[in-house]
């Protein structure tokens, strides 16, 4: 083995210098006569992605073929579940809930992504700036974001209680009655968003601000002399650069909060009525407590479908702008 | 550059340090008020969890005499003890695994030549917009076939499967030079012992990022967790916390000691890695 070695490495290093990268490459073919060793060396990249395709295989791509084939299907979890066709597609359309809780997960959606992006671009360009304390300003953002959601949303059933929450007590200190923030179906949604978003715009502070220190402070210096700074540096030099990461954290985002399930699981249970379930809720409640795993599963590639369609539009409409 | 107005008491700020943009006292206002509403509620959840409390009110006034009876009371009143092993074990079980699997399967992407290379890549990478609740109606049912139901590997291992460690360590692995490998390569090394001893330690800020994603995402899991954690032997902290929620008379100051017993570990976790954590963040955004 040792010898094999040494071997291999006085042919690398007795090629001629000029040869450059293929010298370096030579050895290791020049070492394969016997068919064996060399299927042997073909098949070593797929050991090193082999884990990765086990788990990959099993737990992710087998399931999605699954939950295809689920729902086409009918039944208990526990009993056998029939063939029943396109009907769980067809129940979708006349689904009053099924039409609620696409609104609502929209309107959360349409709420939370804007502020959390715009929040998170105008922060990290302040962060961005050549502070002091940048470290505790950074930590203190993203603190929500790290904080486990259940955690979170315990504070705030807290903060936002009828009798006695930090809300209804300044709304108080005002002479204002207080308010039901969770309890009325017109408030639920935009409070659980405003919740969203405190959990959000951390993370895409960082990312950002991440993505700023990448541009070449030369860029600004020269805009500079022409007398760009401030606002209109920020909206002429940072955020055309910063697009491809506006672009992917907005994608991110849609994908990432389209899925909303813990913080009205555990605030709301999706109520008041069915004013806070979103589809995620939905599709748990169909599969768990309904037992109706096909029915769950189309609501659930129906989802897969409006996040698809809205990843697809966002990068079509913002690529179109990023060509220049 | 033109001095703000209002600036003149302080030292004037050199052009090339600054580039241009001049720090004024509204960047500082602007920073703290994001600062503190990002804080206030956490200050409201200390307040709750050190003092002793069962009225359903902020009781500011008591924090002159705090008190840990809360964080007494959370352990021995419910099986938090119990939640906080097992999250621990899931979270860094699965972190260790994803790295492994993932730095691995990122070296073989970014650095071989294989066919079919750029085909499996695709395939892994086309699944990161599968929403979760897809696949957990069959992994639900796939755990209770394999009989994986109230076990710790019905919440590891579907975790080991998402692709995006795969394309965050290629990224990274793409930007070291080939020609270390090509060096250790001619020193006799093997693929597993170039990995093991050249690739990984270059890897350590995207290691660390996808490390902490990859235990904040176990760490904080609440739906996976409720399906299928489903005694105190397994369950977790999040969904440990959501059976206290409501549960009898919401017993504020012990959920909240919960609360912030469950949130200390990632803080700590960021701190210790936050300037691996941004140098990783810096190569991912710049070069991906």
């Amino acid at each position: 083995m040792r010898s094999e070695r040494e071997q291999r490495a006085q042919t690398g290093r007795g090629r001629p210098v000029t040869d450059g990268a293929t010298a370096l490459e030579r050895p290791a073919q020049q070492r394969a006569p016997l068919l064996l060793s060399r299927i042997g060396r073909r098949a070593r990249p797929y050991g090193l992605i082999l884990p990765k395709l086990a788990f990959f295989g099993v737990f992710l791509a087998f399931p999605i073929g699954w939950a295809i084939e689920l729902s086409f299907r009918s039944g208990s979890i526990l009993g056998k579940m029939q063939y029943v066709g396109v009907s769980n597609y067809r129940r979708l359309f006349s689904d009053s809930l099924f039409r609620i809780c696409v609104e609502n997960t929209l309107e959360y959606a349409v709420i939370v992504i804007p502020l959390v992006i715009g929040g998170g671009l105008v922060l990290a360009a302040l962060l961005n700036r050549p502070i002091r304390f940048r470290a505790f300003f950074r930590v203190a953002l993203i603190l929500p974001t790290v904080t486990p959601t259940v955690a979170a949303v315990i504070i705030w059933i807290y903060l936002l209680q009828g009798q006695g929450g930090i809300f209804n007590e300044i709304l108080s200190f005002f002479g204002l009655a207080p308010v039901l923030w969770l309890g009325s179906p017109h408030l639920v949604i935009p409070m659980i968003a405003m919740i969203e978003c405190w959990r959000g715009v951390g993370f895409y502070t960082i990312v950002f601000l991440a993505g700023m220190q990448s541009i070449p402070r030369e860029l600004y210096q020269a805009a500079a002399i022409d007398g760009i700074t401030g606002v209109r540096a920020f909206w002429r030099i940072t955020v055309p650069l910063l697009r491809p990461v506006i672009l992917f954290s907005t994608v991110v985002a849609t994908i990432f909060n389209l899925q909303i399930f813990d913080s009205p699981y555990v605030l709301t249970q999706g109520g008041p009525g069915f004013s806070s379930t979103t589809l995620v809720m939905y599709i748990y409640d169909e599969a768990f407590s309904y037992d109706d795993m096909g029915y769950a599963a189309a609501i659930s590639l129906m989802l897969m479908l409006l996040i698809l369609v809205l990843a697809v539009v966002q990068l079509t409409f913002f690529r179109k702008d990023v060509e220049f | 550059m033109a001095a703000v107005p209002g600036d003149a008491g302080r030292r004037p700020p050199t052009s090339i340090r600054t580039h241009g943009r001049s720090v004024t006292a509204g960047t500082y206002v602007a920073l703290s008020l994001a600062a503190v509403l990002a804080l206030a509620p956490f200050f409201f959840l200390m307040v709750t969890a050190f003092t002793h409390t069962y009225v359903e009110q902020v009781a500011i006034g008591k924090l002159a005499h705090p008190t840990l009876a809360n964080f007494r009371d959370i352990f021995s009143q419910t099986p938090f003890a119990h939640w906080l092993f097992n999250s621990f074990v899931v979270a860094t079980a699965t972190t260790v695994l994803v790295l492994f699997v993932d730095s691995l399967a990122g070296y073989a992407f970014a650095k071989k030549k294989f066919a079919g290379r750029d085909v499996i890549f695709f395939m892994l990478l086309s699944t990161q917009m599968i929403p979760i609740p897809v696949t957990i109606l069959p992994l639900f049912l796939l755990a209770t076939r394999m009989g994986l139901i109230d076990s710790y590997y019905a919440l590891i291992l579907p975790a080991v499967a998402v692709p995006i460690g795969v394309f965050m360590m290629r990224q990274f692995i793409k930007t070291i030079p080939s020609e270390l490998e090509e060096a250790a390569r001619i020193d006799g090394l093997g693929d597993l012992a170039i990995y093991w001893r050249i690739i990984l330690p270059l890897c350590v800020p995207a290691l660390a990022l996808l490390g902490f994603f990859t235990f904040f995402l176990s760490w904080t899991s609440l739906l996976w967790p409720l399906l299928v954690a489903t005694s105190d032997h397994t369950r977790t902290v999040p969904p440990g916390l959501a059976t206290l929620v409501g549960q009898y008379i919401t017993n504020y100051g012990q959920i909240s000691a919960g609360a912030v017993l469950s949130i200390l570990p990632m803080v700590v976790v960021f701190v210790l890695l936050g300037r691996q954590l941004a140098r990783g963040l810096v190569s991912r955004t710049v070069k991906g």
